[in-house]
């Protein structure tokens, strides 16, 4: 009989501080990464604590350690916010269903992340910049409040040096510093600016519901994407991840184990319930 | 197994009762207590109330405690141990016997079994289910708010009992469905006299007063739609309906314990509460009561018929009968279907 | 059935204070799902005030929905109350919860509500076993503060004073402290969590209850002997001084939990201590929301 509930201990291998209230974990199992697919998500604690549910921000070709970024906001995240290099996390996963790179291949491609939306969003990024080849041009639009509120600001420049890849960084108006020389704009505006079209494309956004809601419609209305070709993610609270406790419930759709990874033309048939 | 038949007098059958409890059966039946009737261990036949329609709670504390322990924790030094749950589960109610239960309750046990099982299987849940014995009675009279004939079974379905008693007669017929259930009456089995299917009394013609099909299909075509805020202003949100249900199977997750110590378990969790969808951020995809009444509806009669083909209702009428301020399942569900 | 006067007088009401638009939303009782069963009924509009009834039956009591943010959009709001509903409606206007300009009050004279258990099984009789014990010591069959009343047709109830309410108070009372502590163990045992006791409430108005509060963790989250027994003490406590006794609670607990026990023995000891009770004077600063130089303070070492 196997516990389905019970968690592996996953060790810290390294914690970046992103913002004041977000952090990146970076961990190990049995001294590497473990076998997931981007977009898919895990429980993860400080066991005592609570868990909680975070989609995985590495790319799974990053063999050495998996991550995720959080924001410490409640009991269980603030149990391993307070978490050091070397102690151990209680980790279940990983679940859900994935961001199908099948689909992907020899398109241009979108990204479009949104505060600590980006998280999900890094890890099929990274994914797609490790098969640099396989895609056509690549796009990456991510935008915070504040520049103070940018995550993975040490590793933008990382992402630029991939050929025929352009990264754009915005700020919410108002969220500029002096010396900040990105963009200022809300990122359905900057999306909007940008020389998209949808005719072999695909687009991945993924941040927080009214910014979706903008930037789906920019993408589709006025640059011509097929809802198929526009994939999200829902953010459904959760707590099992197994398709058993019956929180993230939409219409028929077990988000934890059909999702979190929609198309925009499959969110269409689901209710307003999230 | 094919279905074996036997006949049993009334004083035979309270023989049986005594026999396994002798042997050292937990016996849980419902029986008078708390200024109520609620399942409970009984010592003998008589404490059984089995003149009672349905007890106040159905039996699932018996399939899915209020309360499980997943998993235990302690640190010690730098280390973290943690001890699996199961092993405290392995054997449950191996020696339990749910006695003079009704057809509704005894359905609810295969229909949860599928959500415990469709990819992930659910140990704890399946420990407990495949060992549990259920000698259930077939229902003579029906009240107003039962309505199981809608909901696909009826007042004599043996679906989920292992022995299914039909009284006539002063004597009762024993349906016997599962190797569990013959099983269980084995050792007894002078009590027993093994009968044709041709003697048991046929089913009667049950009526249906709505099609339950109609409900989904108006749930289909309305997620917004102004009978659901109009019509469950009454409900005040609390988890009555949820917690007597013998299906709803929603939970939480929790850690208890300090930083030696503790364990992670699993409690009932309710969709009439306002906090079970509430996102850190703040957002909550369910705001008014109308809208998590509405859940309560679509998972019943659209969701869980969606993906795993059966009702999560057994029209057992709980939820209307307990439901402080009467709002009635049965009503509702048929007030969908007319207006579908 | 045919409609009582009680009742036509109850509907004339509502109708003019729908017609006249003193009120956008009238709360009321309207026959429920069997004979013996009234429900709340929410009514907008001038022609649907023919729902209205009123019996012995009609146990609710509907100030709870008071609280309810999706009622308070209505704004006006006329509700039918009974003495010991009506003594709700005036502590949430003590503790600014609504205002009285807000609320028009139909009280009802009533000479008590049948159990709903016995009702369920065909009790129809107002007798002095088959109410609540809060009918057997009501001292309000007129509610205290009305602006419309309309009288019962009922007879009055006969008390012998045979039936003791509330009788398990005093032998709570002379139990020892491990007596009590197992009385109380048995019951919180049962408890399900349902929160049933908290919704039914009229006064248990929080947003967010501190059993939905983690930071830190208050109240054990099982529903075994820590969670529950936290659960029930502290919902008890946060009423003492404000329970006005409608008994909601137990009346909507599915596993019978005697919570009226606890809420009258507060109620009680809160008169002895402070000569306060809950509910009756919307102009009364709470009992625990003021402090006086006479006020009971021998706990003070």
């Amino acid at each position: 009989m196997e516990n389905i509930y019970l968690p592996k201990l996953a060790e810290i291998k390294e914690i970046i501080q992103e913002t004041a209230d977000t952090k990146t974990i970076r961990l190990t199992i049995d001294g590497g990464s473990i076998d997931f697919l981007p977009g898919q998500f895990g429980e993860f604690s400080f066991i005592g604590e609570g868990e909680s549910t975070f989609g995985f921000s590495s790319s799974p070709l990053r063999k050495e350690y998996f991550e995720f970024s959080f924001r410490s906001s409640g009991r269980a995240t603030t149990g391993i916010n307070s978490l050091n290099q070397g102690d151990k996390i209680a980790f279940r996963g990983p679940y859900g269903n994935y961001f199908d790179t099948s689909k992907m291949k020899g398109k241009d491609l979108v990204f479009v992340g949104g505060g600590i939306g980006m998280a999900p969003v890094k890890s099929i990024m990274e994914y797609c910049l490790d098969e640099r080849d396989d895609y056509g041009k690549i796009t990456i639009l991510y935008g915070a409040r504040s520049v103070g509120d940018l995550l993975y600001k040490g590793i933008f420049d990382e992402w630029k040096k991939y050929k025929n890849t352009e990264v754009i960084i915005t700020v919410d108006p108002g969220g500029e510093t002096p010396d900040w020389t990105g963009k200022v704009g809300f990122v359905p505006t900057v999306l909007e600016q940008l020389p998209l079209k949808g005719e072999n494309s695909v687009a991945i956004v993924c941040g927080p519901p009214i910014m979706i809601k903008f930037a789906l419609k920019s993408l589709e209305e006025k640059m011509g994407f097929d809802k198929s070709n526009i994939i999200t993610t829902l953010e459904n609270r959760m707590k099992c991840g197994l398709g058993k406790c019956g929180r993230c419930n939409v219409g028929s759709v077990y988000v934890c184990k059909d999702g979190p990874v929609f198309t925009a033309k499959e969110l269409e048939s689901l209710p307003n319930d999230f | 197994m094919e279905e074996k038949y036997f006949e049993i007098s009334a004083e035979n059958l309270k023989k049986f009762v005594d026999s396994i409890i002798a042997d050292n059966f937990e016996v849980i039946a419902p029986t008078d207590k708390d200024g109520g009737t609620f399942y409970g261990k009984i010592s003998r036949f008589e404490e059984a109330n089995l003149d009672i329609l349905l007890p106040k709670m159905s039996y699932k504390e018996y399939l899915l405690p209020k309360t499980e322990t997943l998993l235990e924790y302690s640190f010690s030094g730098v280390d973290t141990e943690i001890k699996d749950g199961l092993e405290a589960v392995a054997g449950a109610n191996e020696k339990r016997v749910i006695f003079g239960g009704r057809p509704c309750d005894a359905g609810a046990g295969p229909i949860m079994e599928k959500v415990f099982n469709w990819d992930y299987k659910d140990e704890f849940f399946n420990e407990r289910f495949k060992n549990l014995t259920i000698v259930s009675i077939a229902c003579e009279k029906p009240d107003n708010y039962c309505f199981c004939t809608e909901m696909q079974l009826s007042p004599e379905s043996s679906y989920g009992s292992d022995i299914l008693l039909k009284k006539a007669e002063g004597k009762y017929f024993a349906v016997v469905t599962s190797e569990k259930g013959l099983n269980l009456i084995e050792p007894y089995i002078n009590l027993f006299k093994e009968t044709a299917k041709a003697q048991v009394p046929a089913d009667k013609d049950w009526k249906k007063l709505f099609e339950i099909e109609r409900t989904k299909s108006f749930l289909d075509k309305n997620f917004e739609h102004n009978y659901f805020q109009d019509r469950f202003l009454s409900c005040i949100g609390c988890g009555v309906c949820t917690y007597t249900c013998p299906t709803c199977h929603c939970f939480d997750i929790q850690d208890e314990g300090n930083l030696k110590e503790g364990r992670r378990i699993r409690n009932w969790d309710s969709c009439q509460f306002g906090v079970f969808t509430l996102h850190t951020s703040g957002h909550n995809p369910r705001v008014t009561q109308g809208d998590r009444y509405r859940q309560r509806l679509m998972h019943k009669f659209k969701i869980y018929s969606e993906k795993f083909d059966k009702y999560l209702c057994v029209g057992c009428g709980r939820c209307s009968r307990n439901c402080p301020e009467d709002i009635d399942i049965k009503e509702v569900a048929k007030d969908l279907a007319d207006m579908a | 059935m045919a409609n009582t006067k009680t009742d036509e007088k109850l509907q004339k009401i509502a109708k003019d204070l729908l017609e006249s638009g003193e009120v956008s939303l009238v709360i009321g009782y309207a026959k429920g799902s069997n004979l013996q069963r009234m429900r709340p009924v929410f009514i907008t509009k001038a022609e649907d005030a023919g729902k209205l009834s009123f019996n012995p039956h009609a146990v609710q009591d509907l100030a709870v929905f008071l609280k309810k943010p999706e009622v308070k959009k209505f704004g006006k709001i006329g509700i039918v109350v009974k003495g010991c509903d009506e003594k709700a409606v005036n502590a949430l206007i003590q503790e600014y919860q609504i205002s009285r300009d807000n609320i028009k009050i139909i009280g009802m004279e009533c000479n008590g509500v049948i159990r709903q258990s016995l009702a369920d099984k065909g009790e129809t009789n107002l007798s002095e076993s088959a109410v609540y014990d809060k009918c057997l010591i009501c001292e309000e069959h007129i509610p205290v503060l009305y602006d419309f009343l309309i009288e019962s047709e009922e007879p009055k109830l006969v008390l012998s004073g045979n039936v003791k309410p509330y009788s398990g108070i005093e032998k709570l009372e002379s139990m020892s402290a491990e007596e009590k502590n197992a009385f109380w163990a048995k019951e919180f045992d049962k408890c399900i969590k349902c929160y049933a006791c908290r919704q039914a409430c009229p006064l248990c108005y929080c947003s967010r209850c501190i059993v939905e509060k983690n930071m830190p963790q208050w109240i054990d989250t099982n529903s075994e002997e820590t969670g529950n027994a936290q659960w029930n003490l502290i919902r008890a406590y946060h009423l003492s001084g404000r329970c006005i006794g409608c008994g909601e609670c137990e009346r909507a607990c599915p596993v019978n939990i005697p919570l009226m026990l606890i809420n009258e023995k507060m109620a009680k000891d809160v008169y002895n201590m402070f000569g306060y009770k809950s509910g009756l004077d919307i102009n009364a600063k709470p009992v625990f929301g003021v402090f006086s130089e006479s006020d009971f303070n021998d706990f003070i070492k």
